[in-house]
């Protein structure tokens, strides 16, 4: 069993009385001998009282991410999580991970890099890159040392290009220690790359650097790529190389590759986003650290621009889940880095990260093909409503480039408006009289009224409204047939004895 | 050498009755341009000398450089009339003093900017159908033809080019007659097909005054009251008597002196409009190129036309001084002018016919008044048509036209954009008006105000209209709008464009949003794939925008530009094999569909309008049942719902009988269908022509069962299952093309229009010339360099026009990965990274 000695230390230096082990599913098979060997080496080192050992069979969300929520039901002071990780900071329980580990021919390898930075750098001045970082899958995390080592030990200046291999540093995560995301240290010399990170060398700009991609094809690599964006492809193209079936560096020079294609199609949807007018928060951890501080920060943004949120927690989603609310016209999903990243074309409604809300709800904000999943590179909302017209005039509207014309919604001036009426109706009468509009408009034959609220879309859109939802409705013309009744405050306190009762 | 001030303009725009809105409209080539120069010339805004060459209304660079127009241009020209000039104005034409004002709009003919006429027609009331008399009626002519009689314009009409006859083709006297009246007659068919009752006779001719014969390169022209007038006195007979001896078959023998219905055969007998309209002017031009000034002099005389030339045209020798000699004695302006004048409405006359056509609202209703009336004091209803890129890049000025109330600079309106609908606040913004101008060509000139009947363009809106709006008074909150545009043509030309530089992007997204705007018809957007995709009508039309793009709207960013790209429809060819079956996620709720290609005709129908989610449902049942013979409650209460985008050609209809819970589903199933016809199974273009029948559910008891996130996945796969078992074809978008060439290059077309998979559908002779017309389907898909490839063929002598005209089907299968439109189903699946094969049938449909 590999790394049972490290756990074992680990666990016994931070005195956990119960941990809980994480496995991904296909590994579950292995867990009672994994049970055994860690309890066995932990009982070894362990001079006083004992640690129980349970194992997750399953995982609320994405199995990448630490299942704080089940192991808070065992009371499982800890958890170790095997298997490929996002290896996000949690917000309760400590973490360590241990990666998968894959076989590398740390010398092959090697020699196949410096190859790449020799090609890249006989190229002429300017296209050529000052530096190439190569990004490791995680299963290979465990041969980077090595890997820096040997690339050291016969250092080949001739190219002029210097070889950087990202090390995947969280191993273990602390809550008590990492801090919400407000108090994360942002380190700006390095990069993340997924669950990796690098320092480029000194003096290298940003946009010098070419990469290379460690490891099999697959969702790892293409969030990898995605995450590099642009730059992935600066230098001639995608560059991968693949232990298993390498011995040099392929690199994919036609550019519509799986990850261009995926960061094109997060353009349509981020447009897509720009029109909606009610949008659901899904929440896809409840782990992740900052998801609380994420929910409510979006649902702030949401509101300041004149839109209407539902936040729903649904576990993993899938299409079915998240088709159950037609009404909603854009998900944001809250989760860990790895799973963030959602498009099938199975669901419904298009699904984007935080960041990119942000800069879908931001008037005039663009979207300039960066993805940014952690939670801290979203901004926070401003506390001021975002400027409702300076100058009393109506707010211009935006050129919408999904129907090509100018985008029909106008939010801002919508939210003014509702804020305006809300005032002159105190008695809340508003949404009556809306939803008899929007019955009205029904009734007329204009089917597209703008919807801004879940009940406004049960009034408005949906021909079945249940059974006797409110005010009886005319079948053939849709008109109200009673009017609504004026909400009334009812009886508040306890049922034996209401608090105006007490009174007297 | 300007003969009027702005004031005496503005001052003109309040007699409403003397105001004429009128475009120009042909053929491409058949002289628009130059000929509105010869009116612009008249009205003292360029030099007479100039006119014909000026082209003043070709604003741009690139229209100057390649000699065609692309945008329509407006100008607003003033002219005083001598009483003698307005002597025989029609008695029911009103008339207010001597001052005219025409606002004139002059349009691109090539059918790629069809839209830029539709434009232009929207906002006038009559129209000079220009057509080259060689050329005779063509394909755009008859497309801009229809599309004013639609739009309740009356036309006047040209005959052009007239010089072409003299010098060129030498016709004699019963020769050009001959083809003048075709050229006519095949003018007067088109009318009488789309003629509009409420608009009256429209039929034009010679002896009524509506036609002018004309030759806008050497700016002159007569209508036959110019030669009416010279003879009447002559003869002794009334001048309309003597107009109507000049056309038809009236013949005269000046050696007997006797008026006859026939040619008698004698030598000295000829027709009367050859004996003293043709004649007269062969004889002069022949003289004139000749220098035969001998032979000039005297008759120049005779016709008091010596007295008019200055000093220095004596020494004129050629073609310079037959030009001259001839604008002296025909001026294009007073010909041309008159019959504007005469024939064509006053906003006044017009806006009375019109303003059902116009408006959307209540015909009885107090802005429906206004526009009939053409109030000035009325409340303001303005229709802004198109807009127009300014000098200050990135500005627009809104340009329309007032039809009631009067619009003033500073003023705060009401802009109700095109997805407009009354009571709601969408699509509408209330908003200062900066200034309001004139638009005179190049230039423009700020007025106070504007008042009904007027053309007038707007500037500080522009962000607050895309390409066209209504525009009322701030406090004319019940006003309706001014019905939409319809174009004749359709955005099926496709490129996909990307910055080279990532860092333009903004560039490009705002380069975009201009473009849209520039253009009546160019569509911006961006795809499912997250390529920003720009379309437009043709070729030709694609090329400028996207030129416009980059140089004048992202300022020169440098972009990518892909190969032009064709959407595809996907349809069925038959009913589905079986009723397919899709289980839901839970199992619990089973749908049972299937798959029929609609009615033929029916698709179309609901293009057009015909057939509407709107309609009344009795009248649709009717219709239906009428045309298609379907059963009456079907197509009344059973269609649940029209797709994609709820207009769309595809149906989904209900054909159950008593289930329960039906009613819970439809939301979900109806907005499953607007998703599947949006992203068809084969390769997620547009489905076309499809209707889908329910032809039952079963359905779990258990409400929070059968919710939308069961119902919506599955009726998606049902439908993808019924439609993958009904034949599934391609549908492709295919041009009308129509050529013009001589005998010689017929060959060469037929055999670029075979190789290109077109097919020849007609082939006419123009009579007596040599010049053949052809028509003929091309696939959109085959028509990229088409042009070209005809030139090269036929050595330049072919030119084609095309336009999109229908959907067609592909007959291979598309399933076949092997068929020619398997391996289009699969190219298309790539380009937007799907997995290159339709997903087999078993994906979507389940057993029992």
């Amino acid at each position: 069993m590999p790394n049972v000695d490290d756990v074992a230390r680990w666990i016994v230096a931070h005195d956990f009385d119960r941990v809980a082990l994480q496995l991904p599913d296909d590994a579950l098979p292995r867990a009672a001998s994994l049970v055994r060997a860690l309890d066995a080496a932990v009982r070894a080192r362990r001079l006083e009282g004992e640690t129980e050992l349970c194992v997750l069979a399953d995982t609320t969300f994405g199995s990448c991410c630490v299942d704080e929520v089940a192991a808070s039901h065992r009371g499982a002071k800890a958890v170790v999580h095997y298997g490929r990780a996002c290896c996000s900071p949690t917000s309760r329980v400590p973490a360590r991970f241990v990666f998968d580990k894959r076989a590398i021919d740390v010398k092959t390898c090697a020699r196949a890099l410096r190859a790449h930075a020799r090609t890249l750098g006989g190229r002429d001045a300017g296209t050529s890159p000052r530096c190439v970082v190569a990004v490791a899958d995680q299963a290979y995390a465990h041969a980077t040392a090595a890997l820096r080592e040997e690339l050291r030990r016969d250092g080949d200046a001739a190219s002029g290009v210097e070889i950087v291999i990202a090390e995947s540093t969280t191993v273990e995560v602390d809550p008590r220690r990492d801090g919400a995301i407000e108090t994360r240290v942002v380190d700006e010399g390095r990069e993340r790359v997924g669950s990796a990170s690098f320092e480029r060398p000194p003096g290298v700009a940003t946009d010098a650097c070419a990469f290379v991609w460690i490891g099999g094809a697959g969702p790892s690599m293409t969030h990898a790529m995605l995450v590099l964006g642009e730059r992935a492809e600066r230098f001639g193209g995608v560059a991968q190389y693949d232990p298993e079936v390498d011995d040099e560096v392929r690199v994919e020079a036609d550019g519509s590759s799986e990850a261009a294609r995926a960061l094109k199609r997060r353009r349509f949807l981020i447009a897509k986003a720009k029109e909606a007018n009610v949008v659901g928060i899904v929440a896809g951890t409840l782990g992740v650290a900052g998801y609380r501080e994420m929910i409510a920060n979006l649902r702030k943004m949401i509101a300041n621009s004149g839109r209407k949120s539902y936040t729903i927690v649904a576990g993993k989603p899938n299409p079915q889940k998240l088709a159950n609310f037609p009404e909603i016209e854009v998900y944001i999903m809250v989760s860990c880095e790895l799973t963030a990243l959602m498009d099938s074309r199975e669901y419904l409604q298009p699904i984007i990260t935080p960041y990119e809300a942000s800069i879908a709800f931001t008037s005039g904000k663009m979207w300039m093909g960066e993805v940014k999943l952690d939670f801290a590179s979203v901004p926070k909302p401003d506390n001021a409503s975002t400027s409702a017209g300076d100058d009393g005039d109506a707010g211009e509207p935006e050129f919408s480039l999904i129907s090509g014309s100018l985008d029909v919604r106008n939010p801002v001036e919508h939210a003014r408006a509702m804020t305006e009426e809300d005032t002159d109706a105190p008695n809340g009468l508003e949404l009556a009289r809306r939803a008899e509009d929007a019955l009205a408009l029904r009734a007329s034959g204009a089917a597209a009224a703008v919807v801004t609220s879940g009940a406004e879309y049960l009034m408005s859109r949906r021909t079945y409204v249940g059974l006797e939802p409110g005010p009886k409705r005319d079948e053939e013309t849709g008109e109200l047939a009673d009017a609504p009744l004026e909400a009334a405050r009812g009886l508040s306190g306890r049922a034996a004895g209401y608090s105006d009762e007490r009174a007297s | 050498m300007v003969k009027f001030t702005i004031d005496e303009l503005r001052k003109q725009m309040d007699h409403n009755k003397n105001i004429r809105n009128m475009s120009v409209i042909a053929h491409v080539d058949h002289g628009k341009s130059t000929l509105t120069d010869s009116l612009v010339a008249a009205a003292g805004i360029i030099a007479q000398e100039n006119a014909g060459d000026a082209r003043l209304t070709d604003t741009r660079q690139d229209e100057q450089d390649r000699c065609i127009t692309i945008k329509s241009t407006g100008i607003s020209l003033f002219y005083v009339m001598d009483d003698a000039d307005l002597a025989r104005l029609p008695k029911n034409v009103p008339r207010d003093g001597n001052n005219y004002l025409i606002n004139l709009i002059d349009s691109p003919g090539h059918v790629d900017f069809s839209s830029e006429v539709t434009a232009a027609l929207r906002i006038t009331d009559g129209a000079l159908v220009v057509v080259d008399c060689v050329e005779g009626v063509c394909v755009q002519t008859e497309t801009v033809l229809r599309q004013a009689l639609g739009e309740r314009i009356k036309p006047v009409m040209t005959v052009n080019k007239l010089d072409r006859c003299f010098l060129e083709l030498m016709y004699d006297g019963e020769e050009a007659y001959q083809n003048f009246c075709r050229v006519i007659e095949n003018a007067n068919v088109i009318m009488a097909t789309y003629t509009d009752a409420a608009l009256g006779d429209v039929q034009v001719a010679p002896e009524k005054g509506t036609v002018c014969f004309s030759a806008g390169l050497h700016n002159w022209a007569f209508t036959l009251t110019v030669f009416a007038k010279m003879y009447a006195s002559k003869f002794g007979v009334e001048q309309d008597k003597m107009m109507e001896k000049l056309w038809g078959d009236n013949f005269f023998d000046p050696a007997e002196k006797k008026w006859t219905k026939k040619n008698t055969g004698s030598k000295t007998c000829m027709r009367a409009f050859v004996q003293f309209c043709y004649e007269p002017i062969r004889r002069v031009i022949d003289a004139a190129m000749n220098d035969n000034k001998e032979k000039l002099w005297p008759m120049l005389e005779k016709l008091q036309v010596k007295e008019k030339l200055k000093p220095a045209d004596f020494d004129l020798m050629g073609k310079p001084l037959m030009k001259r000699v001839m604008q002296t004695w025909l001026p294009a302006d007073v010909a041309l002018l008159e019959m504007i004048i005469y024939h064509l409405p006053s906003p006044a006359t017009a806006q009375k016919y019109r303003v059902d056509t116009l408006y959307e609202g209540p015909l009885d209703d107090k802005y429906a008044t206004a526009i009939r009336e053409c109030d000035a004091n009325g409340p303001l209803m303005l229709y802004v048509s198109k807009m127009i890129p300014t000098a200050d890049k990135g500005r627009f000025l809104a340009f329309g036209r007032v039809f009631s109330g009067t619009v003033q600079t500073g003023q705060k309106v009401r802009i109700m954009g095109p997805n407009y609908v009354p009571g709601d606040k969408k699509d509408l913004y209330v908003k200062s008006i900066q200034r309001t101008v004139l638009c005179m060509g190049r230039r423009q000139d700020a007025v106070d105000n504007v008042p009904c009947g007027n053309t007038v363009a707007m500037v500080g809106l522009d962000q607050f209209i895309q390409k066209n709006a209504t525009i009322t008074g701030e406090k004319d909150v019940d006003a309706h709008t001014i019905k939409a545009m319809k174009f004749s043509v359709s955005p099926v030309v496709r490129v996909a464009v990307e910055c080279k530089n990532s860092q333009d992007l903004p560039k490009l997204v705002e380069g975009l949003k201009r473009l849209s705007k520039s253009d009546p018809m160019v569509q911006c957007q961006i795809e499912e794939t997250g390529e920003h995709i720009v379309a437009g009508a043709g070729e030709l039309h694609l090329e400028i925008c996207l030129k416009d793009l980059q140089e004048d709207f992202m300022g020169g960013a440098e972009i990518r530009i892909s190969d032009p790209v064709v959407s595809f429809r996907e349809s069925v060819n038959g009913t589905s094999d079986h009723i397919c079956m899709s289980k839901s996620p839970n199992k619990h709720n089973r749908l049972y569909f299937q798959a029929v290609a609609m009615d033929e005709g029916l698709a179309e129908d609901i293009d057009n309008g015909e057939v509407t989610p709107r309609d009344d449902p009795k009248n649709r049942g009717r219709y239906l049942a009428d045309k298609y013979g379907w059963d009456k409650d079907l197509g009344a209460k059973k269609i649940w719902c029209f797709g994609p985008e709820t207009t769309g050609p595809n149906l989904i209809v209900d054909m159950c009988k008593g289930v329960q819970y039906l009613n819970e589903i439809k939301d979900s199933c109806v907005a499953a269908f607007q998703w599947a016809t949006k992203e068809g199974v084969l390769a997620e273009e547009n489905m076309r022509g499809i209707k889908f029948e329910i032809h039952d559910v079963v359905l779990h008891t258990d409400s929070i069962h059968r919710g939308g996130g069961q119902i919506i996945p599955t009726c998606r796969r049902v439908l993808y299952a019924s439609m993958l078992t009904a034949e599934p074809r391609l549908l492709e978008p295919v041009y009308l093309v129509e050529i013009q060439a001589p005998e010689q290059a017929l060959g060469g077309i037929y055999s670029t229009v075979t190789q290109k998979r077109g097919m020849v559908i007609e082939e006419v002779q123009r009579p007596g010339t040599p010049i053949y017309n052809i028509k003929a389907y091309l696939p959109v898909m085959e028509s990229f360099g088409f042009t070209g490839t005809l030139r090269a063929a036929t050595s330049g002598q072919a030119f084609p026009q095309c336009v999109f005209d229908h959907w067609d089907m592909l007959n291979s299968d598309p399933l076949n990965p092997d068929s020619q439109s398997g391996k289009l189903v699969c190219d298309i699946r790539k380009r937007k990274g799907s997995k290159p094969n339709v997903p087999p049938l078993n994906e979507y449909e389940d057993k029992l």
